[in-house]
């Protein structure tokens, strides 16, 4: 499915491998940070591609409503700094600051992250619940069904895994489909 | 003031219009169609291998490539095959956006702007395999029964390749 990457991404149900990625504001998170938390919400993003950007102010909206639920969002910005320069951390700081957006953005300048993950695009969406301390990857996939225009939505996949989860079930859409830019890997 | 006669009226709706014609430009308009639409264009039942192109103009890789297909399929003009872009951008950018693509890269391929926002409820309908990244293309010969996905963006060599060695 994904040419680039030659190992196992991950599917519903795997467990998580350890990431340390730097933050807008100069520190490494890892999701040991998160081990109080219920799970996460990690969201394959960046500063340049319009779907992204599109739903920027929903996904400040699932921070507020499930970051205090145990579910808080982790944004990942994997794209190469070369082919998208308005993507440098020095551009991610400066939206963080602009846009408030209020969770931690982090850069996985290796790639490594999105390749294990196998995100392929920008916005991607994976959430995360914690078994005792152990992540595991309970949705794949888009936030809701009309990226264009907000008030046209009548599906919120993301909205919907959660409050499953946090009602002790299991997700009943645990995979859907979305467009969005090609994540701008680096050249070999 | 003197006033138009009949004839000088025509005359000078005719110049209107023509001069208005030459400021549009002749270049195509992108058409707008729903799934059915794009489901019949995959289903052609004749000889000719299709190929469509998803792109949108926000997608870089999507923009990119363009030339080499447009450069590929003049080269092919004499066989049996046709390209017809499918755009996803939003519908309220038809205008603001994909039709001044068309006229900036002079598309010559048809160009249809897929109104399907929901991609969640078609993208396993066309392929299974597309996890919904753009540009990907396919190519298919209803007739002959081939179909071919590529879920990647295209150089002009590899392009100029595929398409030479389809039969």
């Amino acid at each position: 499915m994904n040419a680039l990457s030659s190992h196992h991404e991950y599917v519903i149900g795997d467990k998580v491998k350890p990431f340390k990625l730097r933050n807008i504001d100069g520190k490494f998170l890892s999701l040991d940070d998160f081990k109080e938390k219920k799970g996460a919400i990690v969201v394959f993003t960046c500063n340049t591609c319009p779907f992204a950007i599109a739903y920027e102010d929903r996904i400040i909206a699932l921070n507020k409503k499930y970051a205090e639920k145990g579910f808080p969002v982790i944004a990942i910005n994997p794209n190469d700094t070369v082919k998208q320069k308005e993507d440098s951390f020095k551009h991610m700081k400066k939206r963080w600051e602009e846009k408030g957006l209020g969770f931690p953005y982090l850069q996985d300048i290796t790639q490594q992250t999105a390749k294990d993950f196998g995100a392929s695009k920008t916005p991607h969406v994976y959430v995360l619940q914690n078994n005792n301390g152990a992540f595991h990857v309970r949705y794949i996939g888009g936030i809701d069904n009309n990226s264009y225009q907000p008030k046209e939505v009548t599906e919120k996949y993301v909205e919907k895994a959660i409050d499953e989860l946090l009602a002790g079930k299991e997700v009943s859409q645990n995979t859907t489909k979305a467009i969005g830019c090609t994540i701008k890997w680096k050249d070999e | 003031m003197k006033h138009l006669n009949i004839s000088e009226y025509k005359f000078l709706l005719i110049l209107t219009i023509i001069v208005l014609i030459s400021i549009k430009g002749f270049s195509q308009t992108a058409e707008v169609i729903k799934l059915p639409q794009l489901e019949g264009l995959f289903s052609k039942k004749e000889d000719t291998t299709y190929i469509f192109n998803f792109m949108a103009t926000w997608c870089k890789p999507c923009m990119e490539e363009l030339p080499h297909f447009e450069k590929v399929m003049q080269e092919n003009r004499a066989r049996n095959i046709k390209l017809i872009y499918i755009s996803m951008d939003a519908v309220q950018d038809l205008d603001k956006k994909l039709n001044k693509v068309i006229v900036k890269k002079n598309l010559q391929n048809k160009v249809y702007l897929l109104n399907e926002p929901d991609y969640n409820s078609w993208i396993n309908k066309i392929e299974k395999s597309w996890d919904g990244a753009i540009p990907v293309t396919f190519m298919i010969n209803n007739k002959q029964n081939t179909k071919s996905f590529f879920p990647k963006k295209f150089s002009y060599e590899e392009l100029s390749q595929i398409v030479k060695n389809l039969k």
